[in-house]
């Protein structure tokens, strides 16, 4: 008897259970109808946006390529330039051996103009001819000059090569921009990939671009002041001193 | 007889100026545009110095110092690294890996010859 009366006891529980859930399933109701709704709302808003995805994503190639014409036509130009510098360069050094030649000439012919005078014994008027030919030739000082002037414009040149390294400080930002935009691209193309995956209609080719095997430091940076090798010859000397004293501790 | 030097850059442009400096010297030059383009190179010429950048494709500078390092044929030559990486992380362990100077880009032509000065009679 007893026993029916759980079994009883037992199927009312069940029953309560059941009409509980029926209640909250009422109340569910509305709930994910207006969850549904939003979902079919949202589906052509996650299109919409996938779609604008696309394009953006589209564009990453052409930006990409766009940067490396920049850097291989500064690449181009700065070849040229060094090689104009050479050109200067090779010239400025056969202008300082022409000028080297004149001045040992120079030299020879004082010395020969000198040996004139001494053979002009007592001809006075030919010795003082003689010595305004020394004085119109005395041309060191001009030739020490014009060798000033050629270290100078050597000088300005090895300025100028070092000037020029900004091309490669450049191209490294720049290939560290193009990285950068790659893997932007390459997430996009992840999130693009989902979207497919839930059954969305994506339109692009989900090729992934690969990043360029370039290596790069993307903190370089153009400051041609001698401060930056000062700052390393520094950490190289402490470093030696650091070994010296290591090998003493074992000598 | 013209001491060689080689020179290890993936920047062509940095290979032009490195050269442009030390052929005014007297210098003959090779170039590879990474480390292992560098160590293929050295068995076929007799080098004197090294000059490397660190951040290079396919072997970097440190690998380039420590197989010059390991190799007996090559060991004792010189290397000048020659870096935008100017922190002191990357001079120590250029320096660890055997290199013998450091110097960073931008650089002086006639800092790099001094260097090269140093190590070549």
């Amino acid at each position: 008897m007893s026993e029916s009366v759980k079994s009883l006891n037992d199927i009312v529980d069940k029953l309560h259970e059941m009409d509980n859930v029926f209640k909250f399933g009422e109340k569910m109701i509305p709930v994910i109808e207006a969850f549904v709704s939003f979902i079919t709302d949202f589906i052509p808003f996650i299109e919409q946006v996938s779609g604008s995805i696309e394009e953006t994503r589209s564009k990453i190639p052409e930006a990409s390529n766009q940067l490396d014409k920049v850097t291989n036509a500064t690449e181009l130009a700065m070849t040229e330039v060094l090689d104009k510098i050479d050109e200067i360069s090779a010239l400025l050094g056969e202008l300082t051996e022409s000028i080297n030649e004149l001045v040992e000439h120079r030299v020879s012919a004082e010395n020969l103009v000198n040996e004139l005078y001494q053979e002009l014994g007592e001809n006075e008027k030919a010795k003082i001819l003689v010595r305004k030919i020394i004085e119109q030739m005395d041309v060191s000082l001009t030739l020490e000059l014009m060798k000033n002037k050629v270290n100078n414009i050597m000088s300005s040149t090895d300025q100028i090569t070092m000037s020029l390294q900004v091309q490669d400080i450049t191209a490294q930002q720049l290939a560290a921009v193009n990285h950068l935009i790659i893997s932007v691209q390459q997430k996009l193309g992840g999130l693009l990939n989902a979207v497919s995956a839930t059954g969305i209609h994506v339109n692009e080719d989900l090729k992934q671009e690969k990043l360029p095997n370039v290596h790069f430091d993307a903190n370089a940076s153009y400051n041609p002041s001698a401060n930056q090798q000062v700052d390393v010859d520094s950490i190289i000397n402490n470093e030696k001193a650091s070994q010296e004293e290591i090998d003493k501790l074992f000598s | 007889m013209k001491k060689v030097i080689l020179i290890a850059d993936d920047s062509p442009t940095i290979r032009k100026f490195v050269s442009f400096s030390l052929k005014a010297q007297g210098f003959e030059v090779l170039v590879a545009c990474d480390g292992m383009e560098a160590v293929e190179l050295l068995p076929t010429t007799n080098v004197d110095l090294i000059i490397t950048d660190l951040n290079m494709p396919n072997m970097d500078g440190f690998e380039l110092i420590k197989a010059v390092r390991e190799n007996d044929g090559n060991k004792n030559i010189p290397i000048i690294i020659l870096s935008s990486l100017k922190g002191s992380d990357e001079v120590q362990r250029g320096l660890s890996a055997g290199a013998n100077s450091y110097m960073v880009k931008p650089f002086d032509p006639k800092r790099i010859q001094y260097e090269v000065a140093k190590y070549i009679n």
